[in-house]
């Protein structure tokens, strides 16, 4: 049996953003051919380990632990719903500029397999099951797909475990979206070449039948966390790996070097975790501590008052130990949250930024432009989102409205189009009016139902031309026309008939289509634009940082330098001001916001516009500030004086980070 | 005290990310600004946060292109069932004329 296995680099130029690290892996027997691409590291690193696992395991030829670590890897890979594999050798897959250095090399897993295996894991015996256990075509998220050995052929994909896949591959990227079978067929063709003497070569209509309708009602998957990253054991496997190969840069980045540097960076991370950890430890300890002394000063307080001298002494004493001890502390902490390298940081990180800025940019310019009219891109907007959200629960009045909209422009009952209407809401996260909806449609439908617009034009054309012509090939019309001396029989009635019905028949059928679009879009966003996951893995570690910069430090030390420190130091030198728009409340409400307190509480909001008021003569008699002109007088553009809320803000803030 | 390599290479990567990531440009340049007051640990965490936006970006990428290239082929097919709805009407509207003609003709015979 002749094999050869090609690895083809990707094309180095980018296809219009999408990303990702692409490689097309092909192998090409006497009789078949598989071709796919492994979409990403992650699913490429597994299906090495797998093979080395494999290897050591059962010491089987490496076509077959090439084949069988590929088939784990993947279902391992798909339970995760983690990506889509690509299985069309025809599909055009991308990377960018700069995901070279990140490139691994397949053939690794293949040819070289002796490596060694940093933490033995089971050699996934239960996914790669030998009793052969016939595919059941409903495979849920989780569960384990098993391939008996036998069933593994020349190009390695029987039927059954072709479906498998290729529902699996299906599911990762559309949940709702109804796929007929011709087409999952037609876009994994490579898997449906069965050799001749396979065993099983049931391709099972019905059961295809099934996935498809399965897959229909199927509940959006779960989301998975990021996967941890490796471990020490496993990096220095791999630098004892490439020192016994004597690996070098060319099989893919896992040369020496590149391994060792991975080692020095785990290191520097360690440290950094062992500081964060007593940072941590510390804040708690002077929590107690703050405790303690509120406690010990509010003792003493009513051993004075009671004038019993020897407990006052006490717990003056008290106090006086625990604000030493608390001094200690916040010196200790003010020294682990010091970066003696910080300039350099800086300095480093701006200098790179401002060069990859403008690469930056067109990374992600697709998706931002596809995604545009959701707003739902970055930490503020995803927060802002929520927000929103919350603030506008009672949307009835506006989804009756966009549902009488959809009801009249696409022909559904009154249930249909509401149903339709709450989608729409639901995907925004936010207020969707009845005039925006057609703009939202656009947004997601691109100009295609524009150009089908003109289409049905033609197509009314071309029918009447048809009408005609068709007409005219009739016996018993031209027969007619002949006795009766050519009388049109095609008259104006009839044309406009011709033209109403095909009318409403396009329009119904392109309408169906764009609401098909608008619930792909909307299962696509909802499944990949999650707020909740979004805040919880990814930008909740961000806001940390966050709240490093600009809570702890920018706000509570740079903040308050500039608000309340500026205020006090230069006498006024340079004050912060802003005109009026609405209101004191809104304005104080505005600062928060802006201040990163995306959902101020109305105690926190009062707390700040008393300060506002205050600071700026405004007079409040419900919260009893005096000053020049009442709050309900004031004209817009009245100049508020934001110094003393800033610093209100930056106290909030504290607060904030020690409850 | 100048950066060490280590430290130099997880800055770059950091920028490398920042400028890539979709975040509100004040607060990049928030991060930017105040990274010389950031402890390590929180750089560190920076990069975490970083390195995990821009893979679940590759994500909807991949998957807003997946969408795209699925909308490109249902609009088609949509294009083609329209045609053969527009073809199945002709007939009709020609069946539906010639009844009228045979019905014509017949009253014509009867008349006769």
């Amino acid at each position: 049996m002749e094999k050869e296995i090609k690895d083809k680099k990707p094309p180095a130029k980018t296809k219009e953003g999408i990303e990702g690290y692409s490689k097309k892996l092909s192998l090409e027997y006497a009789d078949g051919k598989i071709t796919f691409d492994v979409l990403h590291q992650r699913l490429h690193r597994k299906m090495t380990s797998m093979g080395r696992a494999l290897r050591a395991e059962k010491g089987t030829d490496q076509e077959e632990v090439l084949k069988q670590a590929y088939v784990a890897a993947r279902q391992e890979w798909l339970n995760a719903n983690d990506v889509l594999l690509g299985v069309d050798s025809e599909t055009e897959s991308a990377t960018t500029e700069g995901q070279d250095e990140q490139y691994e090399s397949t053939s690794a897993a293949i040819e070289v397999p002796e490596e060694p295996i940093a933490e033995p894991k089971p050699p996934a015996q239960e996914m790669l099951n030998l009793n052969p256990a016939p595919y059941s075509g409903s495979i849920r998220t989780g569960e384990k797909v098993k391939f008996g050995e036998h069933e593994w052929r020349l190009n390695g994909y029987d039927s059954k475990t072709g479906d498998a896949i290729i529902q699996r591959a299906a599911e990762g990227y559309s949940e709702v979206q109804a796929i007929s079978q011709e087409q999952l067929y037609a876009q994994n063709q490579d898997y449906q070449q069965e050799p001749a003497n396979a065993g099983n070569t049931e391709t099972s209509p019905a059961s295809n039948t099934n996935l498809v309708l399965d897959r229909q009602v199927r509940k959006e998957p779960e989301r998975n966390m990021p996967e941890p990253e490796m471990t020490l054991d496993e990096i220095e496997a791999k630098i004892k790996f490439a020192k016994d190969t004597g690996r070098v840069p060319g099989i893919g980045p896992e040369g020496l070097s590149y391994w060792e540097e991975q080692k020095r960076i785990y290191i520097e991370k360690q440290k950094a975790e062992e500081i964060e950890r007593r940072v941590k430890e510390l804040e708690n300890i002077l929590r107690q501590k703050y405790s303690e002394l509120a406690e010990a000063v509010k003792n003493g307080k009513f051993a004075k008052d009671t004038a019993r001298l020897m407990e006052t002494a006490m717990w003056e004493k008290n106090v006086k130990e625990l604000e030493k001890e608390i001094k200690d502390l916040e010196k200790e902490l003010e020294k682990l949250n010091t970066n003696p390298e910080g300039k350099e940081w800086k300095k480093e990180v701006k200098n790179v930024y401002d060069k990859a800025k403008e690469k930056g940019k067109k990374v992600w310019g697709f998706v931002k432009e596809r995604a545009k009219g959701f707003g739902t891109f970055g930490l503020w907007e995803i927060k802002e989102a929520e927000v929103m959200r919350r603030g506008t629960k009672n949307t009835d009045e506006e989804i009756k409205a966009i549902s009488q909209s959809i009801q009249q422009e696409e022909g559904l009952n009154e249930e249909e189009a509401l149903k339709e209407a709450t989608d729409i809401q639901e995907v925004l996260g936010r207020s969707a009016t009845a005039e925006s909806y057609e703009q939202i449609s656009n947004i997601i439908t691109g100009n295609k139902s524009e150009q089908n617009n003109k289409i049905e034009k033609d197509i009314v054309d071309y029918a009447v031309e048809q009408l005609g012509k068709r007409l005219e090939s009739r016996p018993i019309i031209a027969n007619y026309r002949s006795v009766h001396g050519g009388e049109k029989v095609m008259t104006q009635e009839n044309i406009d008939a011709l033209r109403a019905e095909l009318s409403a028949e396009l329009k119904k059928l392109r309408n169906g289509q764009i609401r098909k679009d608008r619930l792909n879009y909307a299962s696509l966003m909802r499944k990949n634009l999650d707020p909740k996951w979004w805040y919880r893995y990814i930008y909740g570690p961000a806001e940390v940082v966050l709240l490093g910069i600009g809570f702890k430090f920018l706000l509570t030390k740079l903040a308050a330098e500039k608000a309340g420190v500026v205020a006090g130091k230069t006498g006024g030198e340079k004050v912060a001001e802003v005109a009026l728009k609405d209101t004191v409340w809104g304005e104080a409400k505005r600062q928060l916001v802006h201040n990163g307190i995306l959902n101020p509480t109305n105690t926190q909001i009062q707390q700040v516009a008393t300060v506002m008021s205050k600071e700026s003569f405004v007079s409040v008699p419900p919260w009893e500030v005096a000053g020049n002109v009442l709050h309900t007088k004031m004209q817009a553009g009245y100049l508020l004086k934001l110094n003393g809320a800033l610093a209100e803000i930056a106290k909030i803030k504290a607060t904030m980070l020690a409850t | 005290m100048a950066l060490t390599e280590t430290q130099k290479q997880i800055a770059d990567r950091i920028a490398h990310l920042l400028a890539e990531s979709p975040l509100d440009e004040e607060i990049k340049k928030t991060i930017l600004d105040g990274l010389d007051k950031l402890p390590e640990h929180l750089i560190f965490q920076l990069q975490k946060a970083l390195e995990g936006e821009r893979e679940e970006l590759q994500r909807v990428a991949l998957d807003l292109e997946l969408f795209l290239q699925d909308q490109q082929k249902d609009w088609q097919k949509l294009e083609q069932d329209q045609k053969d709805t527009a073809d199945k009407i002709i007939n009709k509207h020609v069946q539906k004329i010639e009844d009228d003609i045979n019905l014509r003709q017949l009253q014509e015979k009867i008349n006769q």
